[in-house]
């Protein structure tokens, strides 16, 4: 499919009928009910948060589940919760985390360190999203309970990501999956549609969809209590939305208290001008990536991939086409994360400089005259109009770009293979552990070739061996001079094209309050609110 | 005595696009009690309009623009849709269509119909409600029985395409005496049916006119037809009476020269196949004279230039002729 | 009439199979790999094949295919690849919300568009009648999502009448499932505030699902009306006095809509295929968005069930319609 010029689509229509409306009055249905959340955030694929793990599971699991650390704050800090305190020894390898005593799960049985340890071991039994981290380093028979609270991992090697990634654990409770395991699944298929967790808030299977609602209710009897929320949340019921335009209706006539992170830009305003509702900005960590395959010519050639760094009009998508609502990231991954090389400028957009480079490509053999294929999630408008702000500016240089549409999991499925990777694909990297390794690490260490984070491909030695370096190295002051290190030999080598950091857009009813935003999770853990009215 | 039904100088007109249609042009006929009326033209000639104007079913286009059609004293053309479709229509009025196999309705069993009709036409004799219903029925089955359709009390839950044609056209007289008017209008009734069962149903229709106390007009193109059943003829051409008397006497002694071709293209009694030359004049552009004048073997000067008045034959006819002015 | 419909359910057999062939050669033609997106952005190629095996992918489609026929034959659908639940029990929970949807737009169709094509076809050539063929040019013309969009802004916000989306109010406590269908379930329930709340929320998707079937339904009805009314046995129940409004919507009308019950038929499979735009507007949990989610994901069990019941309405409906055909005219049942 070829996109061409920009339609007036759906989310237009709706933005200039609501615009109208705004102009005049509109009810609030307003639920009067100020103990109901009704949340706008997406909903994971299935309720099991060692099956998935994404945006929307880190949402819903931030409420129904608990975690061994978590991340809070903006910008974000990784604080003990389940466990008090953890330690590590000399080499990395060892680590052991001390439970808190008394947490219960929501069926009124205490945690204790073997739930833990059963946890783990079903996240590596499972091997699916969550198990990413963990999966080369950590054996199921290592990770023990040498005392009632007290928590074993002995790593293969050594790996500081372990610890930014233990947030991404959630800690079940066996004595509900295992009367539910079928034919060995661990609970899988059980689990998929029910809760079994110790979070502030408890599933309740019957107000489950898979991807339509969810309901869960509160956990009075939460490890940390709710002194801190005089009037909290009684119950969220996730009711997500699928169209653009509804989602803006529904918060605007008070039947939804928040949309999902990811309003467009183009929305802002209008919600802003209402009554009811503000749209809440947070920069959070993000990036937006023009991934380039670096094993098909011409991006095998340095000066080719350097010619397309500087044809992109980087300040005017995000001005133009986003609304401002973004910031210039030129480093492979978020400026606001440590292990960032400030001296190194970046690329900029011009054009002049672009032809030279495409002179020196062409110079070097390097086919610039080839026609080349941009892959775009067909339904994301402003992916879909940044790749055209590109292929305007590549035909001033002479270079033939095709903006193709595809949908996301025939784009991830190419991606693991060179040779059925698209030229170019644009590609978000989102947070799921706060480390540059979910970055950097995962991207351009050539070991995790076959992956779609690492589909462009890319091959340094020295960049494999400073990342490696770094990846075992257990001090972060250790760690940050490594990675500036490895970023400054990637970006010299133009990889891909890095756009932006993203700036996420939350439409929020007004009655919302003591909201608390992390960028892991995006500000949807429901503990913290309170319903005004 | 006053005659049944008598139609004086009635013109109708139909707006078309291409102007103003004269379809009937001073057509006159009486139907006297307890006779049979045949009323005989060639296709065209203004028959159907003619039955439809005294049905007061004329197309939304047509406008009746002179004349009177009296009904046992009361002139129908001052009936509104209401007063006719209340007060005349099956209740005093009964009609037989032109084609049995057309005219019922195909997704409805015949009883349904027939009592539906019925159901707001026939005389209640105090009754209501269920038994009225029961009275109907009865009243139906007694009908079939006397109209030989074979076991009635199940024909009534049989549907129209389960009959014969034959039996199709008993239901539909039954149908149109099912309510006990005065007076039925049959639409050529046997055109459709073959040479027997026609026979037949001509010998039935005799019999019901004297043993329902009714009169029939019969409206056809068929003289042996006429012959057959008729006591009156009245022959239009081009929506006009042409000459009207006792079947008889017109038989004996045809006075109008379209009575007389039409009679000698008769296949009982032509002794060779003419056929009448020429065609009937477009309803939207009359020749000024004599309507039949430009295909009348007979036609003089005189007959180009004005309308011929009505005239009397020695049969006793009324004949619209120079001739007989 | 047994028989009738024994024979016509064998008929039907062959073609789901052939539609499952089809599908499941066209579901191979799309690239993606369910394997890949359910390992996760950082899998590693082991892991990804791991899944593969697990969920044998690996295996030639053939024999990917028998044995998929075979655990239909046992009303096995298979298992999401993502929600991991079996496909089954999705489409259980959602197919009742799109029969419903469904129904009621098909009732408002023809419930609304019958008797606005008898109006029309009765009326012919006079204002009414251009009216309405304006109207149903327009039904069909006019997207649904448009159309829909403007219902929510009059209905929801401007007036406040109506809720926006949804099939039950958030705060509203569902009744206990046990037809599926949220109004029948309340009844049980006792609960008629719910109920109530349950049809607020059926109108405006129900409403704009109608369109397009309405606008057909009264163009198919006015051609019937026009064309029975040339009909020979309408002069004949006029002429023998048939109160005017009994001949136009009893006598009149059943002869009128053989054509107009044709287009429902057809219209239903449609309604169901064209749901997808309308769920997904008004947030109504149907087969549709779980369509549309299952075609993003590369999940083939839901596609390859969703195709094959798709197929099996759509049979049913043309069974069903061939039935009613028969009750309106008895002339056909005895053709067979």
């Amino acid at each position: 499919m070829t996109m061409k010029g920009p339609m007036l689509g759906r989310r237009q229509v709706a933005g200039l009928a609501a615009g109208a409306l705004v102009a005049g009055s509109i009810r609030s249905v307003q639920a009067a009910d100020s103990s109901t959340f009704v949340s706008g955030f997406a909903l994971p694929m299935n309720l099991d948060p060692h099956q998935v793990y994404d945006v929307p599971m880190q949402s819903m699991m931030l409420n129904a589940y608990d975690n061994l650390y978590r991340y809070q704050n903006d910008p974000p800090q990784i604080v003990p919760w389940l466990a008090e305190s953890h330690t590590v020894s000399d080499d990395g390898l060892l680590w052991e985390f001390k439970l808190r005593p008394n947490i219960k799960f929501h069926d009124g049985s205490p945690m204790t360190a073997e739930d833990v340890v059963y946890s783990f071991r079903r996240v590596l039994a499972l091997g699916l999203a969550p198990a990413g981290a963990f999966l080369k380093i950590l054996k199921p028979d290592n990770v023990t309970a040498p005392e009632p609270l007290v928590v074993r991992f002995k790593l293969e090697t050594s790996y500081a990501p372990f610890f930014a990634a233990i947030p991404s654990i959630s800690i079940v409770n066996p004595r509900l999956i295992e009367p539910n395991v079928k034919n060995g699944d661990w609970g899988k298929a059980w689990l998929a549609s029910n809760g079994a967790g110790s979070g502030s808030y408890r599933i309740i299977p019957a107000g489950y969809r898979p991807l339509e609602y969810l309901d869960m209710e509160i956990n009075e009897g939460h490890f940390l209590g709710w002194s801190h929320n005089p009037k909290p949340v009684k119950k969220i019921a996730y009711r997500p939305t699928k169209e653009t335009s509804t989602r803006v209706l529904a918060l605007l006539n008070g039947s939804l208290d928040c949309t999902d992170p990811n309003l467009p830009a183009d929305q802002v305003e209008q919600i802003n001008a209402s009554k009811i509702a503000y749209v809440q900005k947070d920069v959070v960590m993000r990036t937006f990536v023009i991934r380039m395959n670096n094993t098909k010519p011409p991006f095998d050639n340095l000066n080719a991939r350097l010619c397309f760094a500087h044809a992109f009009n980087y300040m005017g998508f995000i001005k133009d086409i986003l609304g401002g609502y973004a910031t210039r990231d030129p480093y492979p991954m978020p400026d606001n994360l440590w292990g960032i090389p400030k001296d190194v400028k970046g690329y900029d957009y011009d054009l002049k400089k672009a032809k030279e480079y495409y002179a020196k490509a062409v110079a070097e053999g390097a086919p610039m005259k080839r026609p080349l294929e941009l892959h775009v999630q067909s339904e994301n408008e402003q992916s879909v109009q940044g790749a055209q702000l590109f292929q305007a500016d590549l035909a001033q240089i002479g270079i033939n770009l095709k903006v193709v549409g595809n949908i996301w999991s025939n784009l991830t499925t190419a991606a693991a293979k060179p040779d059925t990777t698209p030229d170019m694909w644009v590609h978000w990297v989102s947070t799921y552990f706060v480390d540059p390794e979910n970055w950097v690490g995962q991207m351009y260490d050539s070991q995790f070739h076959g992956t779609w984070k690492a589909s462009s491909y890319y091959k340094n030695d020295q960049v494999d061996a400073l990342l490696r370096k770094a990846r075992a190295a257990v001090k972060q002051e250790e760690r940050a001079p490594l990675y500036e290190e490895a970023i400054r030999k990637i970006m010299a080598d133009s990889p891909d094209i890095w756009i932006y950091n993203s700036m996420q857009l939350q439409g929020l009813n007004k009655r919302v309050k003591g909201r608390r935003f992390c960028t892991v999770g995006q500000g949807a853990e429901i503990r913290w609110i309170t319903l005004d009215g | 005595m006053i005659p049944v039904l008598s139609v004086r100088g009635l013109k109708v007109s139909i707006r078309t696009d291409e102007g103003n249609a004269e379809i009937l042009d001073d057509i006159g006929l009486t139907l006297e009690r307890g006779r049979i009326l045949g009323v005989v033209g060639e296709s065209g000639c203004g028959k159907s309009t003619l039955i439809r104007s005294i049905m007061g079913i004329l197309p939304r286009a047509a406008t009746v623009d002179a004349g009177e059609i009296w009904f046992e004293g009361e002139n129908l053309l001052a009936f509104s849709e209401a007063e006719l479709n209340d007060g005349v229509r099956s209740s005093r009025v009964g009609f037989i269509p032109q084609d049995p196999l057309l005219a019922l309705n195909p997704v409805f069993k015949v009883g349904a119909q027939m009592l539906e009709i019925m159901r707001w036409h026939a005389p209640d004799n105090g009754l209501r409600g269920a038994a009225r219903r029961r009275a109907h029925v009865e009243r139906l089955v007694s009908l079939l029985k006397r109209m030989q359709v074979p076991d009635p009390e199940t024909a009534l839950e049989r549907y129209p395409h389960q009959f014969s044609g034959g039996q199709r056209q008993r239901l539909l007289i039954a149908a149109a005496l099912a309510c006990a008017p005065g007076l039925v209008i049959a639409d050529e009734p046997t055109t459709a049916l073959d040479v027997t069962t026609q026979h037949q149903i001509l010998l039935l229709l005799r019999e019901l006119v004297a043993e329902f106390g009714i009169s029939l007009l019969f409206v056809t193109h068929d003289f042996g037809v006429v012959a057959e059943l008729c006591d009156d003829l009245c022959v239009i051409y081009a929506g006009q009476t042409v000459e009207a008397g006792a079947v008889q006497a017109i038989l004996d002694a045809p006075s109008h020269p379209y009575t007389r071709a039409l009679l000698a293209c008769h296949p009982d009694r032509a002794t060779t196949f003419l056929g009448i030359p020429g065609s009937v004049p477009s309803p939207l552009a009359r020749p000024p004279g004599c309507l039949f004048a430009p295909r009348c073997i007979d036609a003089q000067a005189l007959c180009l230039t004005g309308r011929p008045p009505q005239g009397q034959a020695r049969s006793g006819a009324e004949v619209r002729c120079v001739k007989f002015a | 009439m047994l028989r009738f419909v024994v024979r016509r359910c064998l008929l039907v057999l062959p073609s789901l199979l052939g539609l499952l062939v089809v599908t499941f050669l066209l579901i191979r033609v799309v690239p993606s790999d369910p394997a890949v997106a359910m390992a996760g952005d950082a899998a590693t190629p082991e892991q990804i094949e791991r899944l593969r095996q697990q969920y044998g992918l690996n295996r030639p489609i053939w024999e990917q295919f028998v044995s998929y026929v075979g655990k239909v034959a046992t009303l096995d659908l298979g298992e999401s690849a993502f929600s991991r639940r079996p496909v089954a029990v999705d489409i259980a929970q959602r197919l009742p919300a799109t029969l419903m949807l469904t129904f009621c737009a098909l009732a408002i169709s023809v419930f609304v568009g019958v008797p606005l094509g008898v109006i029309a076809g009765l009326s012919h050539n006079a204002w009414p009648d251009y009216l309405l063929r304006v109207f149903s040019v327009m039904g069909i013309a006019v997207a649904a999502f448009w159309f829909a969009i403007m219902l929510q802004l009059l209905f929801s916000m401007e007036l406040g009448w109506l809720p926006l989306r949804g099939e039950i109010s958030a705060t509203i406590p569902r009744p206990p499932r046990i037809t599926g269908f949220m109004v029948i379930d309340a009844m049980i329930a006792g609960r008629f505030d719910v109920v109530a709340d349950a049809l607020r929320h059926l109108v405006l998707p129900a409403v704009t699902l109608s369109l397009g079937g309405l606008a057909t339904i009264v163009r198919f009805t006015r051609a019937g009306v026009l064309d029975t009314m040339q009909q020979d046995f309408v002069f004949y129940e006029r002429a023998m006095g048939y109160r005017r409004w009994r001949l136009n919507w009893i006598y009149v009308l059943r002869n009128s809509v053989t054509a107009t019950v044709t287009q429902i038929g057809l219209l239903f499979g449609g309604l169901i295929a064209g749901g997808v735009v309308v769920e997904s507007i008004f947030d109504w949990p149907g087969i549709g968005s779980y369509t549309v989610q299952a075609i993003l994901t590369g999940d083939r069990q839901v596609m390859l069930a969703v195709t094959l019941l798709v197929g099996v309405v759509y049979a049913a409906v043309n069974i069903l319609t061939d039935l009613v055909h028969g009750v309106l005219d008895p002339r056909l049942m005895e053709r067979g």
